[in-house]
Parts: C-alpha cells; sequence; structure tokens
C-alpha cells in the first residue's frame, strides 16, 4: 500500500535520477568540442518497489564508421607523406622559368662550351666553362645530398613512429584491459571504450590497422599486412635506426613481433599510415631518384672521358673535366650507386687546385697519350667540338632509373624531372582525394557520435520541468504531512 | 521527452572552419596566378608534362645562344670582308703603281718605294685582332699570322737565293748584267719555290691550314674565316717582295721590266684568289643573317610553345578569384550566422 512516505520516496528517486541526467547533459555539453568523445545517454530502470534509476550509460558509436574512419586516416596520412617527399625532391627543380633544373645546368655547360669554342684561346672562356662545370658538379652533389638527408629524415620519422605505435598500443593495453576486466562504475566504463575509439584513432596515423572485437569486448588489432600488433598484450614493433646514412646505405626494416613489415620481398607489407609511407620514401622513391642523378652525373664523366690519341689506341678511357673522386670510369648503362655525391672537377683543370682549364680544349687528362691538341694550336677547336657533340648522342642509361634505356643526357635529365613532377602530381591528387575521404569519414562518424549543445540544453529544458514536478510534489507532501502532525497535536 | 535529431555541433562549426580554410589557400594560389599569369606551381600543374616545358626552355635558351653567336661570327666575318677589302684595293693600287713604274725613269726606285709600304700595309691588315683573336691566324689564335718582313727570315731567304743563283749580292753593281731571261729564271725557279706551301708556313706565317669553324648549335656550322695562308697571300707577298728587294738595285732594263711583268701576272692572280676568298666570305655572312631571322621566328614560335604550356586563361583566373571571394564572405557570414543560432540565445 502506497503511503504518504513512500511518494517521497519516489520524488527524492526523481530527483536522484533528474541530477543524474543533468550531470550527464553538462558532461555532453563540456565535451561537445572533443571529436572523440561520444554522446552519451543515461539508461533508467526502475527498482524493485518502483522508485526509477539510472542503471547504465548508453553510447552513440557505429563501429563500421569508425572503422572506415579508421582505414581512411591511414589512407590519407600515408599519401600525405609521400606528397611531402616529393615536394621536397622537387624543390631542387622549381619553377622552369628560374631554370635551375639539373637539364638547365647541363644545358648552360654546353653552352658556354659552345661560346669556348668560337674563341678556344681565350683563357677566360676556358675558366667560364670550368666554373659552369663545376656549379654542374656542385648542384649533383647537393642534389644527392638532398637525397640522402629525405632518406634520413625518413629513417628518423619511421623510429619516431614505431616508438608512438610502441607507447600507443601500451596504453591501449591499459584501457582494454579495464574495458574487458568492466572494472569501474558505467561511466568509467563509457570513458574508457571512448578512450580506447581514440587511441585507435591515433594508432591508425602511424599504420594501417584492422580491428577485431571479441565477445567480452576485447579489441584486437592487426596491421594491414596481418601482422598482429595487439592480442591481449602488445606485440613488440621494432626498427633499428641507422644513425649514418650515405647514398649507398640502405634502412633498416621495420618488425613486428620479429617479422619483416617492410623492405621489398615481406609477404606483410601494408600501405597505409605514415610507417609505410615513410618506408616507401625511403626504400623506392628516393632510391630511383638517387640511381637517376646517379646516371646524369655518370653520363657526365663519360661525356667528358678521354680515349688515347695514339696512331693504334691501345690504352683505356680515362676520366676528363668530370672525375669520380673514388676514381675509375662507370659503365655505361650501370647505374653506379652514389656517384652523383662523388662526382667532381678534375684538380688538372682545376685552377684552385693548381690545374689549367685549358686541357679542356687540349686533352690530356691522362697524360701524354691523351693529348688531343697535338699541334699545340691556340684556337683548336677539334676538342670542344667533340664535347659539345657528345651531349646530343644518345647513350645507354641504367633501365633500374625507371627512365628511358638511350637518351642523350639532357633528355635523359629531362624525362628525370618529368618522373618527378608526374609521381608529384599523381601523389597530390590521390592525397587530396584522401583527405577529402577522411574529412567524410570523420563528419559520418561525428553525425552519429557527436553532441548537438541544443539538443542537450533542449534536455535540460525537459529535466528542469521534471525536477520541478519532483520537488513541487515534495512540497506538497510536505504539507500534507505538516496537516496531517497538526490535526493530531 | 523532446526528441530532436540535429547535427553535432562539432560537424555544423567543423564544415564551415574547413570549408574556410580551403577557400582561403585556393584565393592565394588564384590570386598568384592572376598577378604572374602562370601556373601557381608548374610541377603540379604539369605532371609529367614538365619535361616538355624544360625541353622548350632549354630549347629557347640554346636558340638565343646560337643567335648571339651568329651575330658574334657575322661581326668577326664582316670584319674580315673588309680587311679582305683593303687587301684587294692594295694590290689594285699597287698594280698601277707598277704600270706608271715601268716605263718611268726613276720607275725602280718608285716600285720599289711602293712595294715596301704596300708589304707592311698588308702585314698589318692580316693582323688584324678580333676579340683578342688573329682574325687571318686560322687556329693559331695568338700569334700575329703574317712575320715582319723587314729584318725577317723571309728577307734573308731572299738574299740568300739571290745569292745563291747569280754569285753576287743585290746591292752589287754586277747586277745590272743579269739578263731578262736569267732574272725570269730566277722568278720562276728559286724564288718562287720560297713562296711554296712549306717554305711559306716556314718563313712568312704563323698561320694553321685550317680555319676557326663558327659552330652555333640549333644547326649552324659554317667557315667564315679567311687565313694568311690562303693563296692569295703568298701572291701577293712574292709579288711586293719582288719589286721591293730587286727593284731598288741596278737592274737593267729588260731586267727590271721581267720583274714587273712577273709582279704584275701574280698581283692579277692574287686579286682573282681575293675576290674568290671574299665572295665565299660573302656567303657565309648570307647564311649568317638568313640564320639571324630564322632564329628570331623559332625563338617566337618556342616562346609561343612554352607560353601555351605554362600559362593560365587569366579570364579564367579573375572569375575564379571573384568567386572565391564571395563564397569566402558567405563562409564568414554563415560561420556568424551559425555561432549566433543556438537555444543557449533563448533561454
Amino acid at each position: 500500500m502506497a503511503t504518504l512516505s513512500s511518494a517521497l520516496n519516489y520524488a527524492l528517486s526523481g530527483l536522484s535520477v533528474t541530477a543524474a541526467q543533468s550531470a550527464l547533459v553538462s558532461r555532453n555539453v563540456t565535451y561537445a568540442g572533443d571529436d572523440n568523445y561520444t554522446r552519451k545517454t543515461a539508461e533508467i530502470f526502475t527498482l524493485p518497489g518502483g522508485a526509477p534509476a539510472v542503471s547504465n550509460y548508453g553510447r552513440s558509436m557505429d563501429k563500421q564508421l569508425l572503422d572506415k574512419l579508421l582505414g581512411s586516416t591511414s589512407d590519407a596520412s600515408a599519401k600525405q607523406v609521400i606528397v611531402d617527399a616529393l615536394t621536397r625532391m622537387s624543390a631542387m627543380t622549381g619553377d622552369p622559368e628560374a631554370d635551375g633544373s639539373l637539364a638547365a645546368e647541363i644545358a648552360k655547360l654546353q653552352q658556354s662550351l659552345r661560346i669556348y669554342e668560337t674563341n678556344p684561346s681565350d683563357p677566360a672562356l676556358a675558366s667560364t666553362a670550368l666554373e659552369r662545370a663545376r656549379t654542374l658538379a656542385s648542384k649533383l652533389n647537393g642534389a644527392a645530398n638532398e637525397i640522402t638527408d629525405i632518406r634520413a629524415t625518413a629513417d628518423r620519422a619511421m623510429v619516431q613512429s614505431v616508438d608512438r605505435i610502441n607507447t600507443l598500443l601500451s596504453q591501449f593495453k591499459v584501457v582494454n584491459d579495464s574495458i574487458v576486466r568492466g572494472a569501474g562504475t558505467a561511466g568509467e566504463l563509457a570513458e574508457n571504450l571512448d578512450q580506447r575509439d581514440a587511441i585507435l584513432k591515433r594508432l591508425s596515423d602511424e599504420i594501417g590497422i584492422r580491428t577485431a572485437t571479441r565477445p567480452n569486448n576485447d579489441v584486437l588489432i592487426y596491421a594491414e599486412g596481418g601482422a598482429a600488433l595487439f592480442e591481449g598484450s602488445p606485440r613488440s614493433v621494432t626498427m633499428q635506426r641507422t644513425s649514418l646514412f650515405d647514398p649507398g646505405t640502405l634502412g633498416k626494416a621495420v618488425y613486428i613481433d620479429g617479422v619483416a613489415v617492410t623492405g621489398p620481398s615481406t609477404p606483410m607489407a601494408g600501405s597505409g599510415g605514415k610507417l609505410m609511407a615513410l618506408a616507401e620514401v625511403r626504400d623506392t622513391l628516393s632510391l630511383t631518384f638517387q640511381r637517376q642523378i646517379d646516371e646524369i652525373a655518370g653520363g657526365l664523366i663519360l661525356n667528358f672521358a678521354e680515349s688515347d690519341q695514339l696512331p693504334t689506341p691501345s690504352l683505356p678511357g680515362v676520366a676528363g673535366l668530370f672525375v669520380d673522386v673514388n676514381g675509375g670510369l662507370p659503365v655505361p648503362g650501370l647505374a653506379s650507386i652514389g656517384l652523383a655525391s662523388r662526382i667532381a672537377i678534375n684538380a688538372l683543370a682545376d685552377p684552385q687546385s693548381g690545374g689549367t682549364p685549358s686541357l679542356i680544349r687540349d686533352g690530356g687528362f691522362g697524360g701524354a697519350p691523351y693529348v688531343y691538341n697535338t699541334l699545340q694550336q691556340s684556337a683548336f677547336q677539334g676538342r670542344i667540338g667533340q664535347l659539345i657533340e657528345a651531349f646530343d648522342i644518345a647513350v645507354p642509361f641504367d633501365p633500374g632509373a625507371g627512365l628511358g634505356a638511350n637518351a642523350t643526357l639532357r633528355n635523359f635529365s629531362v624525362q628525370s624531372a618529368s618522373w618527378l613532377e608526374g609521381q608529384r602530381q599523381a601523389s597530390q591528387i590521390a592525397s587530396d582525394s584522401a583527405a577529402a575521404g577522411k574529412v567524410r569519414a570523420n563528419e559520418s562518424l561525428l553525425r552519429v557520435t557527436g553532441v548537438n549543445i541544443d539538443q542537450e540544453m533542449a534536455s535540460l529544458l525537459d529535466l528542469e520541468k521534471s525536477y520541478q514536478a519532483s520537488a513541487k510534489v515534495m512540497s506538497v507532501i510536505d504539507a500534507m504531512l505538516a496537516a496531517l502532525l497538526d490535526a493530531v497535536r | 521527452m523532446l526528441r530532436f535529431d540535429g547535427v553535432p555541433s562539432l560537424v555544423m562549426s567543423g564544415i564551415s572552419r574547413a570549408s574556410v580554410a580551403t577557400s582561403q589557400q585556393r584565393l592565394a594560389e588564384a590570386q598568384k596566378e592572376l598577378d604572374s599569369g602562370r601556373h601557381h606551381d608548374m610541377g603540379l600543374a604539369l605532371g609529367s608534362g614538365m619535361g616538355a616545358d624544360i625541353g622548350l626552355r632549354l630549347q629557347l635558351a640554346e636558340i638565343t645562344q646560337a643567335r648571339d653567336l651568329a651575330a658574334q661570327g657575322k661581326a668577326r666575318a664582316g670584319m674580315t670582308q673588309s680587311a679582305l677589302q683593303a687587301v684587294s684595293k692594295l694590290a689594285g693600287d699597287f698594280l698601277s703603281t707598277l704600270s706608271g713604274a715601268r716605263g718611268a725613269a726613276q720607275g725602280q726606285q718608285l716600285a720599289s718605294d711602293a712595294a715596301r709600304s704596300a708589304l707592311a700595309a698588308m702585314t698589318d691588315l692580316l693582323n688584324t685582332t678580333f676579340a683578342g683573336q688573329y682574325l687571318f691566324g686560322g687556329l693559331n689564335a695568338d700569334a700575329p699570322p703574317l712575320r715582319e718582313f723587314a729584318g725577317g727570315q723571309a728577307e734573308a731567304a731572299i738574299a740568300v737565293a739571290f745569292q745563291t743563283e747569280f754569285g753576287i749580292g743585290q746591292q752589287d753593281p754586277a747586277v745590272s748584267q743579269i739578263s731578262a731571261a736569267a732574272m725570269s729564271a730566277f722568278l720562276d725557279g728559286s724564288f718562287a719555290g720560297l713562296f711554296a706551301a712549306s717554305a711559306w708556313t716556314g718563313a712568312w706565317s704563323n698561320a694553321s691550314n685550317g680555319n676557326l669553324l663558327l659552330r652555333t648549335g640549333s644547326g649552324l656550322n659554317l667557315d667564315a674565316s679567311s687565313s694568311a695562308n690562303a693563296p692569295f697571300a703568298p701572291k701577293l707577298a712574292q709579288a711586293f717582295s719582288m719589286m721591293m728587294a730587286l727593284g731598288q738595285s741596278g737592274l737593267s732594263r729588260g731586267a727590271f721590266e721581267a720583274t714587273a711583268d712577273k709582279a704584275v701576272a701574280l698581283l692579277s692572280e692574287a686579286q682573282w684568289d681575293l675576290g674568290q676568298e671574299q665572295s665565299l666570305i660573302g656567303i657565309a655572312q648570307q647564311r649568317l643573317t638568313a640564320f639571324a631571322d630564322a632564329s628570331e621566328k623559332r625563338k617566337f614560335a618556342v616562346t609561343q610553345a612554352i607560353r601555351a604550356i605554362e600559362s593560365v586563361d587569366p579570364y579564367e583566373a579573375a572569375t575564379r578569384v571573384n568567386s572565391l571571394m564571395t563564397q569566402l564572405e558567405t563562409s564568414y557570414a554563415i560561420t556568424a550566422r551559425i555561432s549566433r543560432m543556438s537555444l543557449l540565445s533563448y533561454l
């Protein structure tokens, strides 16, 4: 039988439910600006005896939309990394109007030789040609250093990414464990679930992942290639940093649980996330570009190489104006790794090292048998003419550079610029669409999980009404009890 | 309870924030394109077409250089041409002096003096320099092509030859005994030998046999030079030195006339050779002029091609700037309205 005091109890629990709901509204409003926060709702049930109470917290979430967001996040981060690397490489070429490309530098050297040929007895023209050659050599050195630096930077970023992955996985373990154990209040559980999804989002920025959920709400994480990242406990992701990069250095692979996930021969490679994209920059993109400029350097050395001028040629060719500081001549059609960083001006022609620039006209870098200007004519044009023509003769190039196998030196360097900008344009388009995809996925997810402040305010109005009603009930019951007590006094 | 299925606040504010950011970036790019008339990021706009663009720019540089080098070569050819003209005039003037002197009383001395100055003038003309190069030096561009006659190897060689032929010196009074026939034999024999190719390069000329070629690139490859080893030079030198060295001595009239006749014959041969040389250089000059015109046309065509690749349509860029500005203003207005549009303002 209902009594006045049980009516008072109902009103009281009504007040506490309203208070709990108001607290939730306040919380929703507070976190409205956090995109990892999901909107919480109170689930109300009736206690034995009929009074209402808050039993559980509802959490707006859509697993499919979250998975979509995770996928598009790693896609967008990966593509952005590639675009950044290509943009850095392309900065070496710059706007064609500025004539800063390698192709333009090569053409400038050929032009300075043409001017030299019109007046070979003028030592100033020899020096001009020599300085052009020096500029070209140092431009190649600079490009080689820049590429090596791009690779070293990628290597460092990979190590940082691996560190972040490990940190995130250990944070994930703490949160996932408490979810699986069901520790804490209902409110805390909902917070933990939010936090776990937030970690997944950050993880997908670093590496492409797939998740699977077990019935006890335990989440397993796998890398795109299939390697397990988290199964009850984090698997170790390791990568050894290469401290000193030179053009021939190959960076170390990333291992998940002891299995290589980057590198040419791994079956477990993925393409999503910063880590995988950085590995592609370090191991593929930059190496291809490096091979191209190595081949340009090799082509230059061979262009200027001398053959002996004996009546019956019998001596091997020697390097002319351009040398490999390690000595020797490159093999035509076979890239010599790091040659672009080793190409230099022959000291014999360099006045700064006591050389004579007019060796360009006379030949003889290899000694007396290699002298072309045997009559010692001051306006000898023959050798300069040969050098100029060599620029326009197609020679074999390493097919591994990804360009034509037979081209003139100039066309090869032009093709290299085309290759680079083509890659950059394609990856920029891909990156733009991936970024848009990420924004859309995030928006779709937010539509489900996000907080609308107006909605919360409207709920608050509701809650205010029921609070007022419960309070009114209490004051009425109070008045009734008072009347009863007055009657019995 | 009041149900309300709204768009989350974060989505609403996020949409306009993102669209403002992209619009601002696009606007900056469009403004740059409008200012420069070219794509804001050439590599991104052209992609693998970048090579074609760089190739055209290299071609442009090559054509420009070829044009400049051809202009320089034309100046050099013009200078060579005028030196040759002056030499030709020298030969003509000497020829008329000689025909006058042949019958005159003081003819021998007159012819000898005129020959001396003509030889000196020819030496000066053939030693003309252009941009530090001796024009007539061939590939030996830094030594004067024609050596000084007076006191030089050539003068001594003539004296020796004379002594050997006649057994007396040039100044010996006995030279008057030399017959016209003996003189002719000397002039056609050992004297002429002093001007044969190998003797010429030994005693007279420092020039090389090959000429300096002009290769400008873009397909122009020509010989627009002459050299002190060209056929006219030994003939003229022979005629001048003949009259100078032999004319001054007391030759008999018959011997002098034989000498003068020989000199006249040589001079007219040399004039014909000079004409040949001048016309060859004239042809080269014409080719250079034609090449300069063709270069201008090619340069224009390549410049047009580059512009076609690199330019943006200015009207399109202008429209883009306008529409982006409108879009941005709208975005700002919407952002302001959305932020005001909250239930909070009405509670």
